[in-house]
């Protein structure tokens, strides 16, 4: 019954994407756009199938009928409700359901957001790639994934339940759906990316349409990995957070273009320039997700959390293969409309920096790309095992990382088109000061090295440029000073900085031994004293735990244990973790604790400042959250703004800027007052701006 | 930004007020000084990081160093220290073992890798097919910075007055704008006409 009617919604969704996807080509192309209105209907019919066959897979999973293939292989009748939630995500044909209500979530966001507009070709075609996306996807469902099978099993068949590791915290069920909110969202801005290419509306029109989708997307993959990094932390007992595993690979090359583009596309949206480059990026972004999609859930690199499956991988593979053909060749073809009127004045402006942090994330993502297939390429090259592991990750990463930070002290306070050394080392000097300090206090407390002291040097220039944004724009602005992109961007830009520390200090500073204690013995490591209090062990009918109380400096008793689960025969080491502002000390057991004999081997971690890694990610994602509001507008109206001669606009404000009136003032004198930049108003006001500069350049 | 559009007189006077005894001139020049104080500070500081760096390496840290560089074998690009797996105890055990009877770090790679393969290195080593995993970065890295500089120093075309199609093009934009047309870009203009009727259907 559920395995029925849960196909029956899939086949669904695929037919209104196709139906949907083919009306509306042949209404675009034929010019007949009373025809579009049936493509939102279409639509419509894919958001209800993704969502009832969602809903249909929870009631399988929590009616417990095994009569569903997926569910005879995630579902269990011990695993508690949360995890028997989330187990609808857990495997392979489960996350492309996921996907697939993403999807369509954010298909509906936006027929509904641009409601007023759907004769517009421009989101015609956007809506009609979105659809051909979840074609695809749906596809996959109906076809090689398809988790609605109906298999027979036997009378009192009992489920495996999802894996161990992804049913003991609660990240587990948060990490994967904010992972995929980032990257499903980011298929809002490329289908507008191909709908202007198509439409020919290349200008900033689209973009500024996207931006705030785009920058909600990078916000919800940069949660989903640092609550991925979390989740490893606190669970997997390894004593680390990122070991540049080939699915943790494959979430941050989006993210490292995808951060690339939003600082890019400002150059655009404020001078018109760089629109092959911003098109690219973009469209690599939404490529890698797929990419990535195909190295991990394809099995073709082995990864710890990869699920394998047949003809989902080639799928995959030919469907990155048309999104990039698709995309190189349509900025081919329109390779005339896309040359940007402006040249850039001087590379020390901020269209300069954003160039150089461009390079660094483009340089970054391709070393990430290819450490992560190199190993595959080798292999077909001439049969070499090779391993590429975090040592070369980490050496090839932390001298982009300095540039990147550097550019982070540096770029926020450059005004554009041209800087003079008086403007800089006015608005450097605190910044400056902070650096300098930040890395004196490092010292006396006993740091070394060079990364490290580098790191809290750059880190403390950073965020002292970051800060005094802030400062500046709260202290004209009150409360709004702490929104708006600008503003919400340097929040992020701290909040990058306390991970860059955090990440700098538990890397470099970390220690650890393996003691072996009997009960009531205590082993002093790094100053800490850990004494084996006593066994212990508890079971329930699905699994059974076997912990050590370790007392940690006769303050605070932790546990760390060993979970063997019935359904899977696999033991887990889980970790226990004392969590600090300055210090982690992670406990996890060597090895199973042996009933017959008393002594344990306690694996001790000592890393510092690993918290400040989870607050530096919180706070970029309170940065996005701010950013998303709308920031201080500026209106024509205002006195010393020079004003368009533009008639007014009837969907939105008046022209605000030309680039003559006080831009250039900031690019020239007055050094104290300027502070980064601003928050273009609106879409319309922005766009006829572009216009007008057009104008006040040719006229 | 509202900065450069409102300049804010509390914003502005406390720096002129603290600095009045002052020229302008002599303000820059000690902020020039100040900026080669930092600079040295810097310099020293790092100096210092890099120098200071507590005496040699002890044996300890040598096999914990060691042993973050040795992939498990079985377990795909764990390090031997972070994995539970009982060839890397084995592994551990090994390297242990070796750097108490003094082997080299080249020793050590060369045994290991005799045992278990090339791939039991997290560093892929610099030779070979494996060395362009090491030199492809560096090229892209270095072309992608070129390419930026030449973006950077294009020089501008020189600015050409305008001409009567111009002029032309900047009125028709203009009473487009006016009579509030506004949704459709300069791109589809042309196609005006047959868009017009879909449009009011």
């Amino acid at each position: 019954m559920n395995s029925a009617l849960g196909f029956g919604f899939i086949a669904l969704g695929l037919a209104a994407s196709v139906l949907g996807t083919a009306g509306g080509v042949y209404a675009l192309a034929s010019g007949r756009r009373s025809l579009l209105a049936t493509v939102y209907r279409w639509t419509w019919l894919v958001v209800v199938a993704s969502v009832g066959a969602f809903v249909i897979m929870e009631i399988a999973l929590f009616q417990r009928d095994y009569s569903v293939s997926y569910v005879s292989q995630v579902g269990s009748s011990s695993t508690p409700p949360l995890f028997n939630f989330a187990a609808a995500w857990s495997s392979l044909e489960g996350s492309l359901l996921l996907w697939v209500l993403i999807l369509a979530g954010y298909l509906a966001a936006v027929v509904v957001k641009f409601r007023q507009r759907l004769t517009d070709p421009l989101l015609g075609w956007a809506v009609v790639v979105m659809l051909g996306v979840s074609a695809f996807f749906f596809a996959l469902l109906v076809g090689p994934a398809n988790p609605f099978v109906a298999v027979e099993v036997p009378a009192g068949f009992e489920g495996p339940g999802p894996n161990p590791l992804l049913q003991n915290h609660l990240l587990m069920a948060i990490h994967p759906p904010l992972l995929y909110l980032g990257y499903v969202g980011f298929t809002v801005p490329f289908a507008f990316a191909i709908a202007a290419l198509i439409t020919g509306r290349v200008g900033e029109g689209w973009l500024v349409e996207t931006r705030r989708w785009t920058v909600a997307a990078w916000g919800f993959l940069t949660l989903g990995i640092v609550f991925g990094a979390w989740w490893s932390y606190e669970v997997l007992g390894w004593g680390g957070y990122w070991a540049w595993d080939p699915v943790e690979n494959a979430s941050l090359l989006p993210w490292l273009t995808g951060t690339a583009y939003i600082h890019s596309v400002m150059v655009q949206e404020r001078r018109g320039m760089l629109r092959v480059w911003n098109l690219s990026l973009l469209c690599a972004t939404f490529s890698l997700t797929i990419l990535g999609t195909f190295l991990t859930r394809s099995g073709t690199v082995e990864s710890v959390h990869a699920f394998t499956a047949g003809a989902v991988g080639p799928a995959l593979l030919g469907f990155f293969a048309v999104v990039s053909g698709l995309s190189v060749g349509l900025i081919g073809w329109r390779g005339d409309r896309l040359r940007s009127p402006g040249a850039i004045d001087a590379p020390v402006s901020r269209e300069g920096s954003f160039m150089a942090n461009n390079v660094a994330f483009g340089a970054l993502a391709f070393v990430v790309l290819l450490g992560t297939v190199f190993p595959l390429l080798a292999e077909a090259w001439d049969g070499t095992r090779l391993t590429i592991g975090r040592p070369y990750f980490d050496s090839m990463a932390r001298p982009i990382a300095m540039v990147v930070l550097f550019l982070m002290s540096t770029a926020p306070v450059l005004p554009w088109r041209k800087a003079s050394t008086e403007v800089l080392s006015v608005r450097l000097f605190w910044p400056a000061v902070v650096a300098v300090m930040s890395m004196a206090v490092s010292l006396v407390l006993g740091a070394r090295g060079l990364y490290p002291v580098l790191t809290y040097g750059l880190g403390g220039f950073a965020a002292g440029a970051a800060a005094r944004q802030v400062v500046l724009a709260t202290r004209r602005q009150g409360w709004r000073g702490f929104v708006g992109r600008t503003n919400g961007g340097m929040i992020v830009h701290l909040g990058v900085v306390l991970l860059a520390v955090g990440l700098a200090s538990a890397e470099s500073y970390r220690s650890e031994r393996t003691v072996r204690l009997e009960v009531g013995e205590t082993a002093t490591v790094e100053g800490h004293e850990f004494r084996y209090l006593e066994p212990g062990a508890d079971i329930n009918d699905r699994r059974l735990r076997v912990f050590a109380a370790i007392e940690i400096d006769g303050e605070d008793v932790h546990h760390p244990s060993t979970i063997n689960f019935r359904q899977m025969g696999q033991i887990v080491a889980t970790p226990s973790v004392r969590t600090g502002f300055t210090e982690d000390i992670y406990l996890v057991l060597a090895e199973n604790p042996d009933p017959d004999n008393d002594a344990i081997q306690l694996r001790v971690i000592i890393r510092p400042m690993v918290a400040w890694i989870w607050a530096g990610g919180l706070l970029m994602a309170l940065g996005t959250l701010l950013a998303l509001f709308p920031g201080q507008r500026r209106r024509g109206t205002e006195p010393s703004s020079a004003p368009v001669k533009v008639a007014p606009v009837p969907d939105g404000p008046p022209p605000a800027d030309a680039d003559t009136g006080p831009r250039s003032r900031e690019a020239t004198g007055d050094p104290e007052a300027g502070t980064s930049g601003d928050d273009a108003p609106d879409g319309a006001a922005n766009r006829v701006g572009v216009d007008g500069r057009r104008e006040d350049v040719r006229a | 930004m509202t900065a450069e559009v409102h300049p804010d007189p509390d914003a502005a006077s406390p720096s002129d007020s603290s600095w009045s005894m002052w020229s302008k001139s002599q303000r820059a020049a000690g902020r020039r000084v100040a900026w080669i104080g930092l600079a040295v500070a810097a310099a020293a500081l790092l100096a210092v990081a890099v120098v200071d760096r507590g005496g040699a390496e002890t044996e300890v840290e040598r096999v914990q160093r060691l042993q973050q560089t040795f992939a498990c074998p079985e377990c795909s690009g764990e390090s031997v220290s972070d994995s539970n797996a009982a060839v890397s105890a084995t592994i551990r055990q090994y390297i242990n073992q070796r750097v108490a009877e003094g082997a080299t770090d080249q020793e050590l790679r060369d045994e290991l890798v005799r045992a278990y393969g090339v791939e039991v290195l997290l560093n892929p080593p610099a030779e070979g097919f494996a060395a362009l995993v090491w030199v492809l970065p560096v090229l892209v890295a270095s072309f992608g910075s070129m390419g930026a500089a030449i973006a950077l120093t294009r020089r501008r075309p020189a600015a050409r007055a305008p001409t009567d199609d111009d002029r032309s093009w900047v009125a028709k934009a203009r009473a487009r704008v006016q009579t509030g047309d506004s949704t459709r870009d300069r791109a589809t203009v042309a196609d005006a006409g047959t868009d017009d009727g879909e449009l009011s259907s």
